[in-house]
């Protein structure tokens, strides 16, 4: 069912157009690092603090900055990821890199979540997070080597 | 101070962690052999012109050629234009032949009417 999904989504206008771009797809191959790197680096920042680091900065100063720059760089990822992903669907939904930058994904969206919940393990939420942020920016580059 | 490095021990290794990624990979870039330069002289009897690079199949007098081109924007920007590559065309290729996928090329550059494209 995804792998159809898949198909069809390879088959879509907005696949062909990405696809058969000159500069479009380099275009959103750019916005998506420049993304990620904004995502990435905020978070990653957090989750150095909540680990351990840097105790002189309080975590209510820095949480909702590092919290708010990742959401809003999370939109451009998401918004050039989708043409990214859609012109080649069909492979990237069968490449084993590719799905483990979405577990990874799922992964860290799911340990934010429970973090903000107020569990009582801050430094092990911000150790998993920056291993699957890690493994979502290795894992992202590889995935079109392979 | 005993802390700290500790800290720094467990960031690194959790830092470390995706590159565990590349044990999954059945092919790589590396996959190409680098040290023999193949030259395939045929004719082109299909071509995709797609991000995130073009592909072409390539009759040649061992058989049929799979060919990764390069990004459009790079083939348009270096005067290769879809037109030049239509299937029917013959084409000299040269670049380096996949270890394990039989007659599979990383083109690094094509011949075409006489005129060189490089392509990386």
């Amino acid at each position: 069912m995804i792998v159809e999904a898949a198909a069809a989504l390879h088959a879509s206008e907005l696949a062909q157009f990405a696809r058969g771009s000159t500069w479009f797809y380099p275009a959103m191959a750019s916005i998506h690092v420049l993304g990620a790197a904004l995502l990435i680096g905020a978070i990653a920042l957090l989750d150095l603090r909540l680990i351990g680091f840097a105790q002189g900065v309080a975590v209510a100063s820095l949480q909702p900055l590092a919290v708010r720059v990742a959401l809003i760089a999370a939109v451009f990822c998401v918004a050039s990821g989708v043409p990214l992903f859609a012109a080649g669907a069909i492979s990237l939904i069968a490449n084993p890199v590719f799905l483990l930058k979405l577990a990874a994904l799922a992964l860290a969206a799911a340990n934010a979540v429970l973090h903000h919940r107020g569990d009582r393990s801050p430094a092990l939420h911000g150790a998993i997070s920056l291993a699957c942020w890690a493994t979502v920016a290795v894992a992202g580059k590889l995935a079109v080597f392979v | 101070m005993a802390m700290n490095i500790s800290r720094r021990l467990f960031a690194g290794s959790v830092l470390s962690l995706p590159f565990a990624a590349p044990a999954l990979a059945h092919h790589g870039w590396s996959g190409f052999d680098s040290t023999r330069l193949v030259r395939l002289d045929g004719r082109i009897v299909a071509m995709t012109f797609d991000n995130p690079h073009g592909m072409l199949r390539l009759a040649a007098a061992d058989g049929e050629w799979s060919v990764e081109l390069s990004p459009p924007s790079r083939m348009r920007t270096r005067g290769l234009e879809p037109s030049a590559i239509a299937p029917g065309t013959p084409a000299v290729l040269e670049g380096y032949a996949h270890r394990e996928t039989t007659r599979l090329l990383r083109a690094e550059r094509i011949i075409v009417a006489g005129r060189t494209t490089e392509l990386r």
